[in-house]
């Protein structure tokens, strides 16, 4: 009986939260999401499904990962001001020592952290980790940033981790897991979602009026693979097609403002994402690379593109020039830009 | 009614239709999910099966099976969530349940039970505002921040009130400081049904229910439908969670009229635990009542594990110390729960 008894409490510390909780406890973060974003008019929510393979992808990033009942339908609240995206707002939530912490976190669209808030945390110390010193240290540190505040095993913070004392370490290691967690599981369960949210953030910026993006699918339909063939050779030019994606900017009225594609460019062993967007006439409004891990040489390069169209790359011979040809060239296909030929 | 969400949401589990291909600058300004991928779109559900089975000391058994629907969509339009349905129809069956609740017609039934069944519109984005209307629980105490539905862990609706939840509209929001919730309903339970009565008022206003501490004040003041006829009834209520480390401490306190001329007076008190990862649950309460001058006083304690994902055992013992009434039944119980959630 004792050794039963023993087992039972045995599986009961080993096993991880795995809450039958019935959907009527699901609250949206109201007062977290305006805090975070206090110029937010409204807000929509995209539920996706975080799976074993969300889990794996964490696995890989950090030395702990997802415990299985942090697996299924999560919500990602994305804040708008009118169409502005505003940035990202993520609930999760890690084991305390006194239960569960949630913490809401607002991410810019590059996944760095803007600010958080904690939704429920009933540990003594959250007033330490809620100090100005260590919101001012977390604002703007992305994934690498983070994972730099952690030892190597990620069991406890690094010397320059967070400006907290003893007491409140273990929350701040409970914070800072749950961080890292929320930024890889975002990339992993909602990366179409962010692809997207950036390109409509990128029309935003560059064409007034922008209201929805309308997918082009298929882009690399016949027609397309032959001018490109035409114009920028049968090998390509680095431009990862097969994770390209581009839409039509439409306003409200559905009238065209222009196009926005988004891609990966692979050069022997880097590669840097990008999101261009071009106008009705087929002029380079904006070429970012989103991420600021990227060479800022590369980034620069890609920003000297900007303002040029497709003439203007009739003698190119660079990489980059190559690169961005053949983004217009795509465009051009689908009848987005107006073509001169 | 039952049927409509649950062909859409087992359709929604089907793999999507390729379309036909279309010029993708003609598709582009039409273009749009279908119904189903629209349906589909934040959409969460689950079914749940349970089986409770509950033992007094005379040796009496009696058990009570769940099998149901837990569905939570939440509807977009543009930028924004404009509406949240809540859907949980559950089949339940009972077999020698004696006393046997009014929503069964007798001890040995199959019933369909209506926990939550809601839509709460937005009418201000910022969540200061809401709309509900459908089958919601009655805005009161602790259970108003705690639900109870399909657990052995319960506080005072059945004893206050003879229902848990009623069919009407509330409007809900949360504040910067606050949260509330007031409502109107028909006081009939389970079942849309006008038998005269003038519907119940009920709210309560509380402290946001995240914090280390809780509290809110409620009321109740309405006609309900009982099996009896028309009984109104009111109740003022105070509630106050405090939670230090891994304990809860928790109390409820009621007073108010049946009839207008019974005065009824109950206070709950609950101490709780539960490990770091929230996988155990235990819990002590005290309720004690006070009817006219009669005094009943009830204990119960139980234990909630959730062994693996979906999982969840229970058991609880109510040991009743002091009966309101003679002959209310036998002085201990011991119920058992098991709950799969897939």
């Amino acid at each position: 009986m004792t050794r039963l008894l023993s087992l039972i409490l045995l599986a009961a510390a080993l096993c991880s939260s795995v809450h039958a909780q019935a959907f009527c406890a699901l609250r949206d973060p109201n007062r977290q999401i305006y805090k975070l974003f206090p110029k937010a008019t409204s807000y929509r929510s995209i539920v996706r499904t975080v799976d074993k393979d969300a889990r794996l992808q964490v696995g890989t990033r950090l030395p702990f990962t997802l415990h299985f009942n942090e697996l299924g339908r999560h919500t990602l609240y994305i804040p708008m001001r009118g169409d502005e995206i505003l940035g990202l707002v993520h609930v999760r939530s890690e084991a305390g020592r006194w239960g569960l912490v949630e913490v809401a976190w607002g991410l810019d669209l590059d996944l760095r952290v803007l600010n958080f808030e904690f939704q429920r945390c009933r540990d003594r110390q959250r007033k330490a980790l809620e100090a100005p010193d260590v919101r001012t240290k977390l604002a703007g540190a992305g994934f690498s940033s983070l994972r730099a505040m952690l030892t190597e095993r990620g069991d406890a913070l690094a010397p320059a981790g967070l400006p907290v004392d003893a007491a409140a370490a273990d929350l701040a290691l409970t914070l800072i897991r749950n961080g890292l967690k929320t930024i890889a599981a975002t990339e992993a369960a909602w990366m179409k979602d962010l692809i997207q949210l950036r390109a409509m953030a990128l029309a935003n910026r560059t064409m007034p009026g922008a209201h929805a993006l309308a997918e082009i699918s298929p882009l690399h339909d016949g027609p397309c693979l032959a001018l490109l063939a035409e114009r920028v050779g049968e090998a390509g030019t680095g431009i990862q097609r097969a994770s390209s994606v581009a839409w039509q900017v439409l306003d409200k009225e559905r009238r065209p403002l222009g196009s926005v594609i988004s891609t990966a460019w692979k050069q022997d062993k880097m590669v840097v994402e990008l999101t261009c967007a071009v106008d009705r006439e087929g002029k380079i409004l904006q070429l970012e690379t989103p991420g600021p891990w990227h060479p800022p040489e590369v980034q620069q390069l890609f920003k000297q593109q900007v303002n040029k169209s497709r003439p203007d790359f009739k003698e190119c011979s660079g990489p980059v020039e190559l690169a961005t040809l053949e983004l217009l060239t795509t465009l051009e296909s689908h009848r987005l830009v107006e073509s001169d030929t | 009614m039952i049927l409509l969400p649950i062909t859409l949401t087992l359709a929604a589990s089907l793999p999507p239709q390729a379309g036909p291909e279309q010029d993708p600058i003609l598709l582009a300004p039409a273009t749009g999910p279908s119904w189903l991928e629209a349906w589909k779109e934040n959409l969460r559900w689950k079914l749940d099966v349970s089986a409770r089975g509950i033992f007094d000391d005379s040796g009496y058994q009696k058990s009570l099976g769940f099998f149901g629907l837990d569905l939570h969509k939440v509807f977009t339009s543009g930028n924004r969530d404009v509406a949240t349905l809540l859907f949980q129809p559950y089949m339940t069956r009972a077999n020698d349940l004696v006393p046997t609740p009014p929503v069964f017609d007798g001890p040995d039934d199959w019933e369909l039970i209506w926990r939550i069944a809601n839509v709460n519109f937005k009418l201000q984005q910022e969540g200061a505002l809401n709309l509900r209307i459908g089958h919601f629980e009655l805005p009161y105490g602790l259970e108003q921040t705690i639900n109870t539905n399909g657990t052995l862990r319960d506080y005072t609706h059945g004893g206050n009130f003879g229902l848990k939840a009623d069919w009407g509209a509330t409007v809900n929001g949360d504040l910067d400081t606050l949260e509330y919730e007031f409502a109107w309903s028909l006081g009939s339970g389970n079942e849309v049904r006008d038998d005269g009565g003038s519907g119940v008022l009920s709210g309560r206003l509380g402290t946001p229910r995240d914090g280390a501490e809780v509290f809110g004040v409620s009321f109740v003041d309405g006609e309900f439908q009982t099996p009896g006829g028309i009984v109104p009834r009111t109740r003022f209520g105070l509630d106050a969670q405090v939670y230090r480390g891994p304990m809860g401490f928790f109390a409820e306190f009621s007073t108010g009229e049946d009839n207008d001329t019974d005065d009824i007076t109950r206070a709950l008190g609950e101490v709780n635990w539960r490990n770091s990862q929230e996988t155990i649950l235990t819990w002590v309460q005290v309720v004690a009542t006070d009817k006219n001058r009669n005094s009943g006083l009830n204990s119960l304690m139980g234990v909630r594990w959730e062994p693996a994902i979906g999982w969840s055992l229970s058991t609880q013992y109510l040991q009743v110390l002091e009966p309101l009434e003679q002959g209310g039944g036998h002085p201990g119980s011991l119920t058992l729960q098991l709950r799969y959630r897939f």
